[in-house]
């Protein structure tokens, strides 16, 4: 199923992500925009939020209105990669590919750690556990 | 007072239940009353079940709340302080003075109308549940996807016209498994997207132990159970722990004057009732000379332990016949309605001797 919808198009519709927050925090919005617009140009409906930063319990909160989801992809927009991914792990659509090859890439030589530092008095590093 | 009689008999406590509305009230919430909810919880041979019996719970205590005659009873022993149930609360919002208004009585019989449907709102009891079970479903097993993240993802399906209550909420572990959220997870999720008034993200501390226990010290019952109220979902564990504990200090402590007016005394009366721990309670009431309150707590004693309702009309009677035969606290009981008799003797008989004399 996952085949027959195109996850880039190079006109219409797309659901994608849109990067907002600042700087060192993203914080995205899942939005549905004509391909052509600017990320920061007219958006025709957001249909959710991804907060790329993990929180104090370690989760990444996904918060997607996957009725007009559905609406959208019927009237025919696109997916980008990873909001098809984002689909893809909530159940929704199938696994995305690019998830299984990045697991397995990530298993086979772990991904390079960036030196987060802590800020002093404001919050303590990040938990980092291992699978 | 004929009008209130029949405003009351409108508003039964069966037509709220079977709308299963969503009341919500500046800071405090008030709870859906989860009708259909509890027909699943009802019968079932779990062992898992057997929590809520563990604590000395006769019955389940969702089968019985919901009677119409339970409510009842809880109704007439609530009362109506209109004084109380309105009085100012320190929210840290602006308090206005009252109003005075010239009105004909027409007028004055719609604001009492308009006050009535006020009042059942203000009371209507939380809910006695059982514990709810844990989450476990698990959707699908992925070992392939072991290593796209460290960190689990939480989805929550933002599409209106759905409950919270009935809100899709997984998770996905960093080992491969697409599951069905925990109670906590689905709470704190609902909260930071779909936020209800009164209710923070996190477990406020003041529901852990020693920090209940400084707040009844100083008593505040109304406070934490309406703090509890407005934080947690009436079967959540941590709500049954919280109030439980409230209702037995004061029942220990017998200071039901403070929780007489409000919501919360329906709850609690049917708590020490299922847990039999209500004679203190009985004792209260006797001594108070409230004859109303300790008859209907006899007769709700009797609905509650087999669904009876008792055949005696005279409430002397029957409040002897359970002193005699159920009470656990007998010779406290005893002493108690002997000298409310005596005290009942002479004021009739200064009753009778007056009206002898304006003859």
């Amino acid at each position: 199923m996952a085949s027959a919808i195109p996850t880039f198009t190079k006109i219409g519709k797309v659901i994608r992500l849109n990067k907002h927050g600042c700087t060192n925090r993203p914080f995205y919005h899942i939005v549905v925009q004509k391909t052509k617009d600017n990320f920061d140009g007219p958006v025709i409906e957001q249909v959710g939020s991804y907060d790329a930063m993990p929180n104090s319990q370690n989760e990444k909160l996904v918060a997607v209105n996957f009725e007009r989801v559905q609406y959208w992809l019927a009237q025919g927009a696109g997916m980008s990669n990873p909001v098809a991914q984002l689909l893809g792990l909530s159940g929704f659509l199938p696994n995305h590919p690019q998830t299984l090859i990045q697991s397995w890439k990530n298993r086979r030589e772990p991904p390079r750690e960036r030196k987060l530092q802590p800020i002093k008095g404001i919050a303590p590093p990040l938990d980092n556990p291992k699978i | 007072m004929a009008t209130f009689q029949s405003v009351s008999s409108v508003l039964q406590p069966v037509k709220m239940a079977t709308r299963a509305a969503m009341f919500t009230f500046s800071k405090f919430r008030y709870f859906p009353i989860l009708k259909h909810g509890v027909a699943k919880f009802s019968v079932s041979s779990n062992l898992l079940n057997a929590s809520a019996l563990e604590p000395g719970y006769s019955r389940d205590p969702g089968e019985v709340f919901f009677k119409e005659n339970v409510q009842t009873l809880l109704e007439r022993l609530t009362g109506r302080d209109c004084d109380k149930v309105f009085h100012n609360r320190k929210l840290g919002e602006r308090l206005e003075p009252p109003k005075y208004e010239l009105l004909t009585q027409a007028e004055v019989d719609h604001v009492m109308a308009e006050m009535e449907v006020k009042l059942k709102r203000k009371l209507q009891m939380p809910p006695l549940l059982k514990e709810r079970d844990p989450i476990k479903k698990i959707y699908s097993f992925n070992p392939e996807l072991q290593g796209f993240d460290d960190s689990k993802y939480v989805f929550i399906n933002i599409s209106q016209g759905i409950t919270n209550r009935n809100r899709e909420v997984v998770v996905r572990d960093p080992n491969g498994v697409l599951r069905e959220a925990s109670w906590e997870e689905r709470q704190r999720m609902c909260q930071i997207y779909f936020p209800v008034p009164g209710r923070k993200i996190n477990v406020p501390k003041m529901f852990e132990e020693g920090n209940i226990q400084s707040c009844l010290d100083r008593d505040e019952f109304e406070f934490v159970l309406d703090r509890a109220c407005a934080q947690f979902d009436p079967d959540d564990p941590e709500y049954i722990s919280v109030t439980r504990k409230t209702y037995d200090f004061v029942d220990e402590n017998t200071k039901y004057t403070s929780l007489r007016p409000t919501r919360h005394f329906g709850p609690m009366v049917l708590h020490l009732v299922l847990s039999k721990k209500m004679d203190n309670l009985l004792f209260h009431f006797i001594n108070s000379k409230d004859i109303d309150a300790a008859a209907n707590l006899v007769r709700l004693f009797h609905t509650v332990a087999d669904d009876t309702s008792p055949t005696e009309v005279d409430e002397f009677q029957l409040i002897e016949n359970y002193i005699q035969g159920p009470a656990l606290k007998k010779p406290a009981l005893e002493l108690a309605w002997q000298s409310f008799l005596e005290i009942e003797k002479q004021r009739r008989e200064v009753h009778s001797q007056q009206n002898n004399a304006s003859n």
